[in-house]
């Protein structure tokens, strides 16, 4: 009782607070969705549906705020060409040409509009700088924990995770196929701590000041040691690159692509080789990513999948989603029951967000996301060639995401698709939003 | 009798025959592309059907016992153990075990790799059925595949089952000194029972082959919806997105600068402190000439009413102002007057606004409620290739 009147107090405090100031959202949203999966652990297993609601609040309040005239729709809404895409990447999603409009469809198109919703949301926030550096500040502080709880996590080793901290082995607790842990931190698998610390690096290397940058760089360094996840030395690497093309250091980029391509092909076809399955046959990485050729080709179940897909939810994400309920079960330590890791080739796990858009909806979604990604780079060249920084960082969270969603399902899922949606626009409506609040003469423009 | 006089030209029709033609030609506007988008997709949609090779699909639907969970044999058999063995028995049924001697049953397969392109095997989730898919180019290939497959995969299944009870005795009865008598022949008698009633896979459901391409229907209602779905969008976009200005944070977002609002004469609450802005640089400057600029030409008016209203709302300099060319022209002679003049320019041209922005303390672009987005940004684009920016942006409110 006491528990749920103190939830009802701190509800309504944050409900107050993202009417009032909405520019505080970004606190609400890192420590919400970087907790939830602790929180449902540890408190209680419907505390999943709080992302939902915190995003319906975000809407309404953005809703509000375009109406009250504090933020302006024409300004800030996305050109035509990436609007116009997501139109029909959404019109895809709900018409369901290859589906039933089943469970399935409704779970892959929520976890699709969601992320949606948030990035109008970050798009819609009023005085978006202030929001910007609310959420380099959250990462400051946010970060860090992460990073100290993922190394306390391997302190105390994989065992004690799942029969004395109650963690799931195969979620939460997961091992390399060296047998090193991946730590978690307080998120419900290891990649989503991993994909955050990757948006910490967009930031500390874009927006955030020097003492924030070290910070969150020390941090990033120390998350990543302690998740060990290789797509995420993609896409630093990725980000190095995004930094050469900022500085004008268009021929050093180029050089840096070619090497680096070069170097992970060698690498991935002789040094590196893995199981794609447990006791399976090992191999070299190039010639199977590491199972992730299997998984893909899960997506394509023949011709008519380029066409409409085959159905929204029917394989991956969604379809697993559908079968868990509109609560879905808290991963945590069942003695009774064993744990169920996804293998590549199970219709359940196609890992790779083009490969899940194309089985939802066919290659005209896959089409509609390209178009998305091309038209929002051109969108942000702009400010990002009069050297805005909120604009290189809506840039790194594009260059980031696009190749995240080559490896993993990330574009329509919780909590990295919400996170970097949000965001991307949060980081384009204060690179859109430059306006000074007060009219001031700057030097050299009065003539006496 | 005078001839009656001709009456003048009119409209065939009448008033109610032009009122139902421009309701047409509004809804021709609205459903052009609608209809012309739905019409292009369900062309390309059918000429897609008829550029792939055609295909017969044949499907049949098996349960699986896991034989761990015989109630009889092992009463006390571990359920999650099902879901595994549901997943084990999967991966056999795609597997060289039984796509090899399924391709060797069958006419002109040559290799059990092509059948492995062919079959896809599902389990259902929540239950213990798969579904076996063959496709082939014709009817008969594609059943007799299916029933290849199945019949490889029931045989590969009992067969391991068997193997695994012979293992399992073999082991107990080496083992036997040390097991004890009595669990020996348990063993051995669980063994032999599972062996010979061993019979993991049944089939439920063979289905007769469908033809599944070309399928010029289907696929030209997909290329119909499909352009629905793109026309909608398109106009969903158009449509949703705002296309006059409406609120000064509109024209200061658009405009980026600071923005204030001036309704029927009068500053709108919320906008003093620009004025006050205004008022303090122009006390501050010794040329004190602010200039306001129309945004476009919807803006002219706008220009011409924020002008007045400043020299009203800025008392000290009113007296100085009443000298001032209210039109676009030569800059007005303030050196040495000090006294604030107000101007208005007739439009955001450079070639207007610079001789008069060279002098002025401010320059104000001025936009007329309802007015075009897109015109205020092409006077966004216009004011970059001046000498110097504008400093604040005031909307006129209706």
């Amino acid at each position: 009782m006491l528990l749920a009147v103190a939830g009802l107090a701190v509800g309504a405090g944050v409900v107050w607070g993202l009417v009032a100031r909405p520019w505080l959202a970004p606190w609400a949203i890192i420590f919400l969705f970087g907790t939830t999966a602790e929180l449902r652990l540890r408190v209680s297993g419907t505390l999943g549906v709080a992302k939902d609601a915190l995003v319906l609040l975000l809407v309404v309040v953005a809703v509000v705020v375009v109406m009250q005239g504090r933020a302006s729709l024409p300004a800030r809404l996305p050109p035509l060409p990436a609007g116009l895409s997501l139109a029909v990447l959404v019109g895809l999603y709900l018409a369901d040409l290859g589906g039933d409009h089943g469970g399935g469809w409704i779970f892959g198109t929520r976890l699709l509009l969601e992320p949606l919703l948030l990035l109008f949301v970050a798009l819609m926030t009023p005085r978006s700088r202030a929001a910007l550096r609310h959420l380099v500040l959250a990462m400051c502080v946010f970060l860090p924990a992460q990073a100290v709880l993922a190394w306390i996590q391997q302190a105390v080793g994989a065992d004690a995770l799942v029969y004395t901290w109650g963690y799931a082995f195969g979620s939460q607790v997961r091992l390399t196929s060296g047998g090193g842990l991946r730590s978690p931190g307080s998120f419900e698998e290891s990649f989503s701590l991993a994909a955050f610390a990757v948006l910490g690096a967009c930031v500390a290397l874009t927006v955030a000041s020097r003492r924030q940058a070290i910070l969150l760089w020390v941090s990033v360094g120390a998350v990543l040691a302690a998740t060990q996840v290789r797509t995420a030395v993609l896409q630093l690497a990725v980000l190095a690159l995004l930094f050469l093309v900022r500085k004008g250091r268009i021929l050093a980029a180029s050089v840096g692509v070619v090497g680096a391509a070069a170097g992970a092909v060698l690498a991935a076809g002789v040094f590196l080789v893995s199981a794609t399955v447990p006791g399976g046959p090992v191999r070299p990485l190039l010639f199977t990513l590491n199972g992730r050729l299997d998984a893909w080709a899960v997506a394509y179940q023949g011709p008519s999948t380029l066409l409409r897909g085959n159905g929204v939810g029917a394989l991956g994400a969604g379809s697993t989603r559908a079968e868990a309920g509109l609560v879905s079960e808290v991963p945590q330590y069942d003695p009774t029951a064993e744990s169920t890791p996804l293998y590549a080739g199970d219709p359940s796990f196609i890992d790779s967000s083009w490969g899940q858009v194309l089985s939802d909806v066919g290659l005209p979604g896959v089409i509609a996301l390209l178009v998305f990604v091309v038209a929002y780079v051109r969108w942000m060249s702009g400010p990002a060639r009069r050297g805005d920084d909120a604009a290189w960082l809506a840039l790194a969270v594009l260059a980031v995401s696009v190749v995240d969603w080559i490896s993993r399902t990330t574009l329509g899922s919780y909590p990295t698709g919400f996170t970097t949606f949000y965001l991307l626009g949060l980081a384009t409506a204060a690179a859109l939003v430059r306006r000074p609040d007060r009219l001031t003469l700057r030097p050299g423009r009065m003539v006496a | 009798m005078t001839p009656a006089l001709p009456s003048p030209a009119r409209a065939p029709g009448g008033r109610h025959a032009r009122n139902h033609r421009q309701g047409l030609a509004r809804l021709w506007s609205l459903l052009w592309l609608p209809v012309v988008a739905a019409g292009l997709g369900g062309v390309l949609g059918v000429a897609l059907s008829f550029a792939g090779a055609p295909s017969w699909e044949a499907e049949a639907t098996v349960t699986f016992s896991p034989p761990s969970q015989d109630p009889l044999l092992f009463p006390a058999a571990n359920p999650a153990a099902a879901a595994r063995e549901l997943a084990d028995a999967t991966a056999l049924a795609v597997s060289e075990e039984v796509l090899a001697p399924a391709a060797a049953a069958l006419d002109g397969v040559e290799d059990w790799t092509v059948l492995r392109d062919t079959v896809t095997v599902t389990p259902v989730p929540g239950s213990s059925v798969i579904s076996v898919t063959a496709t082939a180019p014709d009817e008969e290939a594609a059943a007799a595949t299916v029933e290849a497959v199945v019949a490889a995969f029931a045989q590969a299944a009992r067969e391991g089952v068997v193997e695994a009870a012979r293992r399992a005795a073999a082991a107990v009865t080496a083992d036997g000194a040390t097991a004890g008598g009595e669990v020996v022949e348990d063993v051995l008698a669980r063994a032999e029972i599972l062996a010979l009633s061993a019979d993991p896979i049944r089939v439920l459901t063979t289905s007769p082959p469908e033809q599944t391409a070309p399928a010029p229907v289907r696929n030209g209602a997909t290329g119909v919806v499909l352009g629905i779905i793109l026309a909608a969008a398109y106009l969903a976009v158009r449509i949703a997105r705002p296309s006059r200005v409406t609120s000064g944070s509109d024209v200061g977002e658009l405009l980026q600068l600071p923005s204030g609002a001036i309704r029927a004469g009068q500053v709108v609450p919320g906008s003093e402190r620009l004025i006050e802005d205004l008022q303090h640089l122009s006390a501050g400057s010794p040329a004190r000439l602010l200039l306001v600029v129309p945004a476009g030409p919807a803006s002219v008016g706008a220009a011409q009413e924020v002008a007045a209203v400043l020299r009203d709302t800025i008392p000290a300099h009113r007296v100085a102002d009443e000298h001032v060319p209210q039109d676009a022209g030569g800059p007005a002679g303030t050196e040495g007057s000090g006294e604030t003049w107000v101007q208005a320019a007739g439009d955001p041209t450079g070639t207007i606004v610079a001789p008069l922005a060279r002098e002025a303390t401010a320059v104000i672009l001025a936009v007329q409620s309802g007015a075009p987005v897109r015109e205020v940004r092409t006077a966004e684009r216009l004011t970059r290739q001046w000498e110097r920016s504008p400093d604040a942006v005031i909307l006129m409110e209706d």
